[in-house]
């Protein structure tokens, strides 16, 4: 779910309605929004350094759109030149001068976790369920 | 030269104390006379003329030796052979109870040493070495230096020019300790070092650190860490080989197999036995262990030697991030060396073993010695080119800069070369309000508490010094080699206003250090060849903010090991967390900091105050015209909202409502104030008509349907959506129901590929 500044900025162009995707160059001004998750899993097609995303944060200036996260470690930062966004799942191409790429985020859970996460992990330890999980991810923000 | 010159009589002071001197004066005043001024002054000058005639005793053996020498050159040469001397003496006698004649020999030959020295710092001599006072302040002959320096001061010994000789030799000491820092020898930093305890702040438990300056040509930074690991009763030192020295590789080839199909034994030069191990980090006081990879490991009386074995993790290459790392190593572990002594080792024993170890098994002879001149000034050059960008020769102006390099601490326990006021430079060029910046994404009381009191610690730095939480960071930064740096970002004031969650701001003093790196992107901190070389000088960072200053900063810059608390400049905070961060912070204890009261130092963050960001050029001094419409242009909206706040203004459309209400710095409260004002003009049911309309076609129906089940992803539109049921009757349940039975195409995803395969990066 967007945020409500994130809802309203949309009502400058009367003739707006929801099915325009949230890339539609004729939306301006700033704005930003998160994913609705606290944790996702990201996947790229060229970029192995991605994993884990907590906080993703889009923002939308006239010229540019970044996409932030923080990983665990430290915060990651990229511009973005196509978004989509489905359900829980979001998407983004990397700017080409950046390296290029695509960017997956799916809501983690512990399918993910067990099979795709843990072992990238330093210690990734066991869970039992999805709420420590997301707790034990977002612990790590304390480091920050 | 007659010894017996400088050579004390009974009545002399070499162990006489106050007391002593009282009791001797009560037996002896009526025995012996007290000398007079000028029987001192006259003593005085035999003794300076006494060393100054053997020192020119051994300048005219050079000058006989050497033809053509420059007057500078033989000065240096006499030095040296004065040193010599000294220190043969010094070694050919007994380290107690010396004999009478082996005191008065050593204190010829290192005073001789010092009036030289004394001369060159008078400009009396010109030498194109070092002052060989320097020389002597060093490993055993320092205390008979300190001896000699105490005694010829106790005499007045004055040079011709009528410069006292003991203030002259104190001077070069003292001017070399502030360019060097002290010099302790290792052992005295161990035996500080134990008397420390772990240390506590909130939460964490960090084990006690210090670190020694040492040779610089074979190890990274100049310098060996050293840990106090009390919980585990281990005092570790930690360094970075520069490059595998022909000592490690021979250790560290593959074991040749033998002849019965196993490995050999391979046996270091010291005859220990080297086996297959791993770098371990392990938590304090904690069973917990992470491993960073696998090692060479030996043993050798009772220490414990591990090298680094970059190419492996659980004996494979599997696993390796290959992503800005094109060496396929564990960049984090490439050169590392960890050694472990017991705690209740003596630590002269542990300083020696250490010596050994460098000098025998690593091939690192004389690391622990003092850092000539001569290599620190090569130091500083290679720093300041590194830190510059610079690939040619340095100009003389260059190198005048590179060698007012200081070291300072900038870290506890980590000192580094800092270039002093160079970010003033910066802030004149690229902005007064250009700084760096960390992102503590939502942050928490208990972070805020940690930097401000600790600092910021680089990934290897918490680990290596036992702070862990549950082993769910991801491993990536030690492949990349980004582990070993603090991340930060360089913002200007305005692109801060775009940010979200807790960011820390640091003191523009941050940019002196010379020991960090910089990309114009992201690209996780990467040492690894072509990023690597394709990084930023300190210069470019800030040119490249220049180039797009509204634009949200893709930059970063990575600080070696850590940030000291002393270079947090403020803490910015969501607005409406402040409060609640001020309390909880005072309520650990936390009033002020560096003298300042904690209000003025955790801020909330200014919010930008119009959707568009002004385009700011360089300098930031007068407005363009954009910046002066964009301004009225919020300034009328701003004055819009309070005439539809006081009635003045008549509703007119929902459509306004939202468009004024998101340019306020309080986006809530404007749009409340404006919504009960409307209510109270009695438009309440045209209001409502707009809204319901406005929000079937502005929302999704998951949406509208998280909104009936009171979801929210922030606070403030949690209390927005709240207000908006409560004030003016919205259900959201039924609107999606209303859209939900209409049939409205769904938009198609853009075309994209799917991301391969997890499985395609190994």
């Amino acid at each position: 779910m967007r945020s409500f500044e994130s809802i309203v900025t949309q009502a400058g162009n009367s003739d707006d309605n929801k099915d325009i995707p949230q890339d539609n160059p004729e939306i301006v001004g700033n704005r930003t929004e998160k994913l609705s998750k606290p944790v996702y899993f990201i996947e790229s097609s060229n970029d192995g350094t991605v994993l884990v995303g907590i906080d993703v944060t889009i923002r939308r200036a006239e010229d540019d759109t970044t996409v932030s996260w923080y990983d665990t470690t430290r915060e990651r930062v990229m511009t973005a030149t196509e978004t989509s966004q489905e359900e829980d799942r979001f998407v983004f191409k990397r700017a080409e001068e950046e390296g290029g790429g695509t960017y997956s985020f799916t809501p983690m859970d512990l399918e993910t976790y067990n099979n795709k996460v843990k072992q990238r992990l330093l210690a990734g330890p066991d869970f039992t369920n999805e709420e420590d999980m997301i707790k034990g991810f977002l612990s790590t923000i304390d480091d920050a | 030269m007659s010894l017996n010159t400088l050579s004390p009589s009974n009545e002399g002071k070499d162990d006489l104390s106050n007391d002593n001197y009282n009791k001797w004066q009560n037996l002896t005043h009526n025995s012996i006379a007290i000398p007079t001024m000028s029987e001192i002054q006259e003593k005085s000058a035999n003794v300076v003329a006494t060393l100054i005639g053997k020192i020119n005793e051994v300048k005219n053996f050079v000058k006989e030796k050497f033809d053509n020498l420059s007057n500078e050159m033989l000065t240096e040469l006499t030095d040296s052979a004065l040193v010599h001397i000294a220190k043969k003496t010094i070694a050919s006698a007994k380290k107690e109870n010396r004999t009478e004649a082996e005191s008065a020999g050593i204190r010829v030959a290192v005073s001789s040493v010092v009036v030289q020295g004394a001369m060159e710092e008078a400009g009396m001599e010109k030498s194109t070495g070092s002052n060989p006072i320097l020389e002597l302040n060093q490993g055993d002959t320092k205390s008979d230096l300190r001896d000699s320096i105490i005694t010829l001061h106790e005499e007045g010994v004055m040079l011709p020019n009528g410069e006292e000789v003991a203030e002259l030799a104190a001077r070069v000491i003292e001017t070399n300790e502030k360019e060097h820092g002290p010099k302790v020898n290792l052992s005295e930093v161990i035996r500080a070092l134990n008397g420390r305890e772990l240390e506590q702040t909130s939460e964490t438990i960090v084990r006690p650190k210090a670190e020694i300056i040492c040779d610089h040509s074979h190890i990274e930074n100049q310098r060996i860490d050293i840990i106090n690991k009390i919980d585990r009763g281990a005092m570790e030192f930690r360094f970075k080989l520069t490059a595998p020295t022909e000592a490690v590789k021979a250790l560290c080839e593959k074991q040749p197999i033998g002849e019965d199909g196993r490995p050999q034994e391979v046996t270091t030069p010291s005859g220990a036995t080297l086996k297959r191990g791993a770098i371990i980090f392990e938590k304090t006081s904690s069973d917990t262990s992470y491993k960073l990879c696998d090692a060479f490991v030996f043993e050798k009386d009772g220490i414990t030697v591990s090298i680094a074995d970059p190419s492996s993790r659980d004996e494979s290459t599997k696993g390796i991030s290959h992503i800005y790392n094109d060496s396929n190593l564990i960049r984090t572990a490439m050169g590392l060396v960890k050694v472990e002594a017991p705690s209740n080792m003596e630590p002269e024993a542990i300083e020696q073993a250490l010596n050994e170890i460098l000098e025998k098994d690593l091939g690192i002879p004389g690391a622990l010695d003092e850092v000539p001149d001569e290599a620190e000034k090569e130091y500083k050059i290679a720093r300041y080119k590194w830190q510059h960008g610079i690939t040619g020769e340095l100009t003389p102006e260059q190198i005048e800069q590179a060698e007012k390099l200081e070291r300072e601490e900038v870290f506890p326990g980590y000192t580094t070369l800092v270039e002093k006021g160079k970010h003033q430079e910066y802030l004149a060029e690229y902005g007064q309000d250009v700084r760096a910046i960390h992102s503590l994404t939502t942050g928490s009381a208990k972070s805020i508490y940690r930097i401000l009191t600790q600092g910021l610690m680089c990934t290897t730095e918490r680990y290596s010094r036992g702070v862990m939480r549950n082993g769910m960071s991801s491993i990536t930064d030690f492949d990349t080699g980004g582990a070993d740096s603090v991340f930060t970002r360089i913002d200007n004031a305005t692109i801060r206003q775009e940010r979200t969650g807790t960011i820390v701001v640091f003191k523009p003093e941050i940019f002196d250090r010379t020991d960090w790196y910089s990309y114009d992107g992201d690209n996780y901190g990467s040492t690894s060849g072509e990023v690597y070389s394709g990084r930023l000088s300190s210069e470019e960072s800030f040119s490249v903010i220049a180039k797009a200053p509204n634009k949200y900063p893709r930059n970063e810059q990575m600080f070696r090991t850590g940030i000291g608390a002393s270079f947090v400049e403020s803490i910015e905070v969501e607005p409406n967390q402040l409060e609640g961060f001020i309390t909880e912070l005072k309520a650990m204890g936390l009033e002020e900091v560096n003298g300042k009261p904690i209000e003025e130092i955790v801020v909330a963050r200014k919010k930008p105050q119009g959707e568009h960001v002004p385009n700011l050029s360089i300098p930031h001094d007068e407005p363009t015209a954009e910046q002066i419409a964009l301004e009225q242009e919020l300034a009328e909206k701003q004055a819009t909202i309070q005439a539809i706040i006081s009635g003045e203004k008549s509703y007119t459309s929902f459509n306004e409502i939202a468009e004024l209400a998101v340019v306020a710095d309080d986006v809530e409260n404007a749009f409340k104030s404006m919504v009960q004002s409307i209510i109270n003009q009695g438009k309440k049911e045209q209001l409502t008509s707009d809204l319901k309309e406005y929000l079937k076609q502005t929302m999704k129906p998951e949406e509208l349907q998280e909104a009936a089940s009171g979801q929210a992803p922030d606070a403030e539109t949690a209390a927005l959506f709240s207000f908006i049921h409560d004030t003016i009757g919205i259900d959201y349940g039924a609107l999606y129901d209303e859209v939900s039975s209409q049939t409205i195409p769904s938009p198609d995803a853009p075309p994209m590929s799917e991301p391969p395969l997890t499985d395609d990066w190994l």
